[in-house]
């Protein structure tokens, strides 16, 4: 059996499979696919980048030690996403309770979404480069060509998938994949240089 | 790096990629520092434009989850079985042995219960045996010239008849 052919529709599951029959490499696949989007997560709850980083590896240690017991009943994202919204509460009740013992459960975790003392604190540090970030892509997107600007607009603002991009742009599929590719790369270029 | 990677790379920020692509693309960028950056930076400009929060992993985040991931033991799980054919054997094999303790229980409680043969049975052997006898006894007085008597209680069984012929 090639490895074409062991590669199920879902990717996720199939990983999932492996590093629950010992295959940890497999887990350094889930880690790269889902390493930005769980950082972003627990940024939104976690403010420090620095805390935030450590918020999010704990998350994915989390989810490998508890893996053996993942049975696929939701999608892995939507367990991930789980641990680490989990995860940071944890996190900022321990740190704002240090001195007791006291964790939220998991499940218990979840009731505590709007309490004030998970408000965190952004460093001004990273507030600057943030705004710095996002000025340079606004600028960069105002330059796109139009119909780059339209298709990477409906992508990330509205949401929309490259076939409903496809439709509303009247053109082929792959067009769209090429013009939300291309806007990518003239807004990298001119993101590179203030990330160093 | 290659055009057609860089694009590949853009549409797992998407996810548009098949799963067969997105495996083969994971494992070239778990490989290639340069495309762990290029990734790094478009999903730093998807999460911008969304949400204008830039927040992404740092260059090193999955190597320091690999280092630690060393450390902790491998999660093993028994491979599942063919589920169907497990269930096939197992159903069959479950009414063999059903099947054989109903029949084993059910002839000891006919030992105990009826402990002797049947009526039917004991006259249908009965009948045999009469059948055989008379057949025995036509068979003596027509070789032997002996009287068989059979079954008669009292009586000499074997009776030698004399005959006083007057010359």
């Amino acid at each position: 059996m090639n490895e074409s052919t062991r590669v199920v529709e879902d990717l996720d599951q199939s990983l999932v499979q492996r590093v629950q029959q010992g295959d940890k490499a497999a887990f350094d696949l889930l880690v790269i696919k889902y390493q930005h989007k769980i950082v972003h997560l627990v940024n939104r709850y976690v403010k420090d980048p620095s805390e935030a980083q450590d918020v999010a590896q704990d998350t994915f240690i989390k989810a490998y030690k508890a893996l053996a017991d993942f049975r696929g009943e939701s999608a892995f994202y939507t367990w991930l996403y789980r641990i680490a919204i989990n995860t940071a509460k944890n996190y900022l009740l321990s740190r704002s309770r240090r001195h007791s013992a006291y964790e939220v459960e998991m499940e218990g975790a979840e009731q505590t979404e709007n309490a004030p003392q998970l408000k965190d604190i952004e460093t001004p540090e990273h507030h600057l480069m943030n705004d710095q970030i996002i000025n340079v892509i606004k600028l960069a997107i105002e330059n796109l060509p139009e119909e780059m600007r339209i298709a990477i607009t409906l992508r990330e603002f509205e949401g929309m998938s490259y076939e409903e991009i496809a439709e509303a742009m009247d053109c082929p599929i792959g067009t769209v994949r090429s013009r939300i590719f291309r806007a990518r790369e003239a807004i990298d270029e001119k993101l590179t240089p203030l990330l160093g | 790096m290659q055009a057609q990677q860089k694009e590949k790379l853009s549409l797992l920020v998407d996810d548009e990629l098949d799963a067969v692509q997105e495996l083969s693309l994971l494992k070239t960028v778990k490989q290639d520092l340069k495309l762990q950056a290029k990734l790094r930076r478009y999903a730093l400009i998807s999460q911008a434009m969304k949400t204008e929060q830039c927040s992404v992993a740092s260059p090193d985040f999955a190597a320091k989850i690999h280092q630690q991931l060393k450390q902790e033991p491998i999660y093993f799980l028994p491979r599942k079985k063919n589920d169907k054919a497990f269930h096939k054997a197992a159903l069959a094999v479950a009414a063999s042995v059903v099947l054989a303790v109903v029949w084993v229980s059910a002839s000891k409680w006919q030992k105990q219960n009826y402990p002797f043969e049947s009526v039917n049975q004991i006259a249908q052997r009965s009948v045999q045996a009469d059948q055989m006898n008379a057949h025995f006894k036509e068979y003596l007085q027509a070789h032997d010239k002996v009287w068989h008597v059979n079954n008669n209680t009292g009586v000499q069984s074997y009776a030698r008849l004399a005959s006083y012929q007057k010359k």
